[in-house]
């Protein structure tokens, strides 16, 4: 557990302390507030205001905005030679794994919280569904997760950054369009399977539009474990291949 | 290894690492779908094929790593990985379809829209103590999978709720055509469920389906199918067939067969009566008669077959009447000072007049196509006509009559469908018989506004008339477009002569969550906190940052 909070306060200090961080914060932000504005302007006097607008607004932008946030957690240790320092060390590989899985949740969180603004702002002028917002920000946050997990898994793959970024986009690409399965698969049961095996087959048609249903937490929980076992096992590989 | 690495090709390297890649997603999809599906064999093993072609390619681009996991200790350790990694993604899978088969499901809504409301709750209960089962059947194709999953939420809560007396089959039409062929028509018209009871066998009744409207308020959409379908059978009404009226069997322009179906399919039993054929044998109108249309008679009942329905009106009975006029024919149906035009007069306060509407104002394509132009809506008759920003529910009489409403002492009586200010009632039927022309002539024409519907009740004897001063609305050239047609048709007889609407409206739940107002003001505050104030001071952020780093 030691190793674990030591990666996860090196990676955090990197993290506030890099200018980077903040660059992605402010397009982040000013992508969500361009959308905040446009469904105000939208919604004002014909409708109320959608509640889950930036949640599932960030379904899309997180296919890749998280393999941005994650490309470089492993592959970079890799190619700069300390995942060797770290494999030598008596450290177990699950704490960096989770060290460095944590930082850039807790990164995404916070970037999360900041658009919790906007129904704030909102409740001054009107009575939001707060809880249906609520319901729609737990799951992009564990949606989140999961595709932070990916990008990790797909960091673990590779020393190439930019590769590591691609193959996460392409799977979490193929995972996002869950709710386009129906449109090339000739069975309803076969789109069914596929959809429930993608991302937004468990935000879209649940969280979205205000409900919780705990298969899709498990779903989530669910893959963010396998993602990080996987890493695990990718980083422990390096011992003995 | 490093220097193995720095040495080798870094594209061949990122090639073979995605044919490994490729290759074990693939396989896994292939073994999912063989475990999903038996029948999808011939699809998994092409994917096996493919992931097999991937795996050669990854050790063919990167021999050395083939030939070292090959050895013996790394083959077991990799071994040991790849199974550990499949017993936690089925253990996963496990939970997760344990947690699935629970159906649990926490609805935080606001307005609680995926959780049924008290009156639904009771209708169930209903159903329940019916002793009858139902079930819902919904078709969904591979493309409309989000739709088939929101709707299966509701679904699931009338099954659950019912404890299995409401029942749901989900079937795709393309792979069921024989379990879709009897809902065929509806299907194409774009309706995808429906309800129906089904009988000791488990069979469907087919006769008793009910088809749910598609709307995103399932819930009121469900139950008031469900209501329907309770009532089916409840409501009979008559079309008179020995006037000269309107056929409402044969499909056809002159028929009016549509929204005869559509009175079938809201569980109203539909029959064929004959007044000259009750007068022949001195019988009544059955009792079991919710209301008689009356569908563009084209000769007045005899003094036999109005004391049929006078008697039927005298114990609370409903009479839609489409009193056309035909400009060329000398006589015809309710014309001034026959019989019926008097009983009516005298018992209801309503006439037909021997005129036609002409409206320049609020016409189609020429002034005697005139289009409904003032609704009066504190009547259920009126309350879907003429809805501001739908110009379709407007409704459009070809050769109109007008209709004169006179107070009466005993009877409620009142206007539904006015015309325009502009109308008038044209008298000189030479001219638009042989010229095809009209104009207004003081003093012998009767100035607009005027009726073209008309209701009347008796609060004693709770006898119902609604009088439309034309019969071509409700032909099936004219029933579907514009709405308003149908509407004046269905809302006319389902909902005022009939008390079917209080038996089965249901209100949407209430939606809690007010439209956005805001002042010009607070939106600038919105702008600046969002667009300006909080990426500009990320940014700022950056920017101390980048400069520490470069001190």
């Amino acid at each position: 557990m030691r190793t674990l909070w030591i990666v996860y306060g090196r990676e955090i200090t990197q993290t506030i302390t890099s200018p980077f961080s903040y660059l992605i914060a402010a397009g982040f932000l000013l992508v969500t507030g361009i959308a905040f504005n446009n469904e105000v302007n939208a919604a004002l006097l014909t409708r109320q205001f959608t509640p889950d607008l930036i949640p599932s607004l960030l379904t899309l932008a997180l296919v890749f905005v998280a393999p941005v946030l994650t490309m470089h957690l492993l592959a970079e240790e890799v190619r700069e030679g300390r995942m060797e320092l770290y494999l030598t060390a008596p450290v177990p590989t699950y704490g960096i794994v989770f060290g460095k899985f944590l930082a850039v949740w807790t990164f995404y969180s916070v970037l999360l919280a900041l658009t919790l603004v906007y129904p704030i702002l909102l409740s001054q002028v009107t009575y939001p569904d707060l809880a249906h917002a609520f319901a729609a920000y737990i799951g992009i946050w564990l949606y989140g997760g999961a595709t932070l997990a990916v990008g990790l898994l797909t960091s673990g793959l590779t020393d190439s950054q930019l590769l590591a970024a691609f193959m996460a986009v392409v799977v979490l690409l193929v995972m996002y369009l869950g709710d386009y399965t129906g449109s090339f698969v000739t069975s309803v049961e076969l789109a069914w399977l596929l959809r429930n095996l993608t991302l937004q087959g468990h935000f879209s048609t649940s969280f979205a539009i205000g409900v919780i249903r705990p298969e899709d937490i498990v779903f989530f929980a669910g893959m963010i474990a396998l993602c990080l076992y996987g890493s695990i096992q990718l980083v422990e590989s390096r011992r003995w291949r | 290894m490093a220097l193995m690495r720095t040495t080798r090709a870094p594209g061949k390297r990122s090639l073979g690492l995605m044919a490994l890649l490729t290759g074990t997603v693939l396989l896994v999809i292939a073994g999912l779908l063989l475990l999903w599906d038996t029948a999808m064999a011939p699809q998994a093993l092409a994917l096996g094929l493919l992931g097999a072609a991937a795996f050669i390619a990854w050790g063919y681009l990167l021999p050395e790593e083939r030939t070292r996991l090959l050895q013996r200790d790394r083959l077991l350790r990799a071994g040991i990985a790849l199974v550990t990694l499949v017993l936690m993604a089925a253990s996963i899978a496990a939970v997760y379809t344990l947690v699935q088969r629970a159906t649990l499901l926490f609805d935080i809504t606001l307005d609680q829209r995926f959780t049924l409301s008290d009156s639904s709750l009771q209708l169930i209960d209903t159903v329940r103590r019916s002793g009858r089962q139902v079930q819902i059947t919904a078709f969904y194709g591979p493309e409309d999978i989000v739709d088939r999953q929101i709707d299966d939420e509701y679904f699931r809560l009338y099954e659950t709720e019912s404890r299995g007396t409401i029942r749901r089959m989900l079937i795709d039409p393309a792979q069921n055509p024989g379990l879709a062929s009897p809902y065929q028509p509806a299907l194409e018209a774009g309706l995808n469920t429906f309800l129906a009871f089904v009988d000791s066998d488990g069979n469907i009744e087919y006769d008793s389906t009910i088809i749910v409207p598609r709307s995103t308020k399932q819930e009121r959409d469900i139950s008031q199918a469900l209501s329907q379908l309770l009532v089916s059978g409840a409501y009979t009404v008559y079309f008179e067939t020995s006037l000269g009226t309107l056929d409402p069997i044969t499909d056809g322009e002159q028929s009016i067969s549509t929204l005869n179906s559509y009175l079938r399919s809201n569980g109203v039993i539909t029959d064929p009566i004959a007044l000259a054929d009750l007068a022949a044998t001195a019988d009544t109108i059955p009792l079991d008669a919710s209301a008689v249309v009356l569908a563009r008679p084209q000769r007045d009942p005899s003094p036999a077959e109005i004391a049929i329905l006078d008697e039927y009106l005298s114990r609370g009975g409903s009479l839609f009447i489409m009193a056309d006029i035909n400009p060329a024919v000398e006589g015809g149906f309710m014309r001034e000072g026959s019989d019926f035009s008097e009983y009516l007069l005298e018992r209801f306060g309503l006439r037909p007049l021997d005129a036609v509407v002409v409206d320049p104002l609020a016409s189609g394509s020429s002034g005697l196509d005139v289009l409904s132009y003032i609704v009066y809506s504190e009547n259920p008759i009126g309350v879907n006509l003429n809805v501001d920003g739908e110009p379709d529910t407007v409704t459009q009489f070809r050769i109109a009559r007008p209709i004169e409403v006179v107070q009466h002492d005993t009877v409620f009586n009142g206007r539904v469908i006015d015309t325009s200010e502009a109308s008038w009632a044209e008298t000189d039927f030479t001219s638009l018989v042989e010229r095809e022309a009209y104009a207004f002539d003081e003093g012998v024409d009767m100035r607009g506004p005027l009726t073209t519907v008309a209701w009347a009740y008796n609060p004693s004897t709770e006898a119902s008339i609604l009088l439309v001063g034309d019969g071509d609305f409700a032909m099936n050239r004219q029933a579907v477009s514009p709405s308003g047609n149908t509407y004046l048709f269905m809302d006319g007889i389902l909902s005022w002569l009939t008390d079917y609407s209080q038996e089965v409206t249901f209100a949407p739940q209430a939606y809690l969550t007010p439209p956005l107002f805001a002042a010009p003001e607070t939106l600038n505050l919105f702008i600046f906190v969002s667009l300006v104030l909080m990426p500009g001071g990320m940014l700022a952020l950056a920017g101390v940052f980048a400069w520490r780093r470069r001190a």
